[in-house]
């Protein structure tokens, strides 16, 4: 199966989830969720993801002076990021344990 | 450390895809552009290759993140033909109109019923007939029973409608309420005062709807002339109303 169909569902919480544990800006988001397993996102989803949050107030941002070269901009969760993480969160746990059973019936057949 | 070839690249690649996201408000674009000038520069110094091989073309970047940013779609930018020529008030004043009509129906049903029997009385008065005219107590009664009931028959036709059944039934009503009302506002009846159309030709035009039974004080302009038949116009006039006038330039018209 083609994983960026499954992807493109699911990369507004894969991305609440990264930024969850800690704040980045848009590579290191980049670079965390491969580091996690998903090798086939894409460099430009990821960017607009973060920009699509954010414009609909899901996220903070700020943005940390670097000596060595431009600023970066970073991410966070605010309070209403945090509640959708929760939200889209139980979700998704609902739909792999249906998607789990289902499976799993399929092999007991 | 970057190489200058690097920046160079990293140049390029941000240029294009500033191009390519030149119908975004300059304050978006200028937020998105500033994160990636860091982050293609990170990338571009973590190897040899050339962004482009690493990271597709700049156009094909450009359109996966307006993709996963929501905003609309390059190619499909040109604007609707509204779009062209409503300002972006109109617009907004327009959409919002649009969204209360589903609101404004049940009013809809309301007063179709009651329309059209006005409309329906209107027409009705023609040239030797008077028309539909509810005589005494009983007449009148009559009349409320059929408001009454066009009213009620207007609502559960409309929540039919709205269920999704009955649409045709539904459709053909509203054509023959509108038709019915253009016709008595249209002159159907036009120069009759007794009908319930009084049209003044004389300057100022006015156009006065009354229903049955109802007098109307009609104040007409400064340069009236003193005793004004309701209609000026060439056709003869029944003797039905009486007028009277009980003021200089004051017309008082009751219909039977």
């Amino acid at each position: 199966m083609d994983t960026t169909q499954l992807l493109k569902g699911v990369l507004d919480l894969a991305v609440l989830a990264v930024l969850h544990v800690e704040d980045g800006y848009g590579y290191d988001v980049v670079r965390r969720l491969r580091a996690a397993g998903l090798e086939d996102v894409g460099d430009a989803s990821v960017y607009g993801t973060l920009r699509r949050l954010f414009r609909n107030g899901k996220l903070t941002s700020y943005v940390v002076p670097s000596e060595e070269g431009p600023h970066r901009k970073y991410y966070g969760l605010n309070r209403a990021g945090k509640d959708q993480l929760e939200q889209a969160g139980k979700q998704w746990r609902t739909f792999t344990d249906a998607m789990d059973a289902l499976l799993g019936s399929e092999e007991a057949a | 450390m970057n190489m200058p070839g690097e920046r160079q690249d990293v140049r390029a690649y941000l240029a294009a895809i500033e191009v390519n996201l030149g119908d975004l408000p300059a304050e978006e674009r200028q937020d998105v552009l500033d994160d990636l000038a860091a982050h293609l520069a990170e990338v571009a110094a973590e190897g040899d290759e050339s962004l482009t091989s690493r990271l597709g073309p700049p156009e094909a970047y450009a359109e996966e993140l307006r993709a996963s940013a929501g905003y609309a779609s390059l190619r499909q930018e040109v604007p609707t033909k509204r779009e062209t020529w409503m300002s972006e008030r109109a617009r907004r004043w327009w959409r919002s109109a649009y969204d209360f009509l589903p609101e404004a129906r049940p009013g809809w049903w309301l007063v179709r019923g009651p329309l059209a029997m006005f409309a329906l009385l209107a027409a009705a008065r023609m040239e030797d007939t008077h028309g539909f005219r509810p005589v005494g107590p009983f007449g009148l009664l009559l009349v409320l029973a059929v408001l009454i009931a066009s009213v009620v028959g207007s609502v559960a036709l409309g929540r039919r409608a709205a269920a999704g059944e009955a649409t045709i039934v539904s459709a053909l009503t509203n054509i023959a309420v509108v038709v019915l009302v253009v016709l008595a506002l249209g002159g159907v009846g036009r120069g009759r005062h007794d009908g319930v159309m009084v049209v003044e030709k004389f300057p100022p035009n006015r156009i006065e709807f009354l229903g049955p039974k109802v007098g109307v004080k009609v104040a007409p302009a400064p340069f009236a002339p003193e005793v004004v038949p309701p209609v000026q116009m060439t056709t003869t006039t029944t003797t039905q109303a009486t007028t009277t006038t009980t003021s200089p330039g004051t017309t008082t018209t009751t219909l039977p």
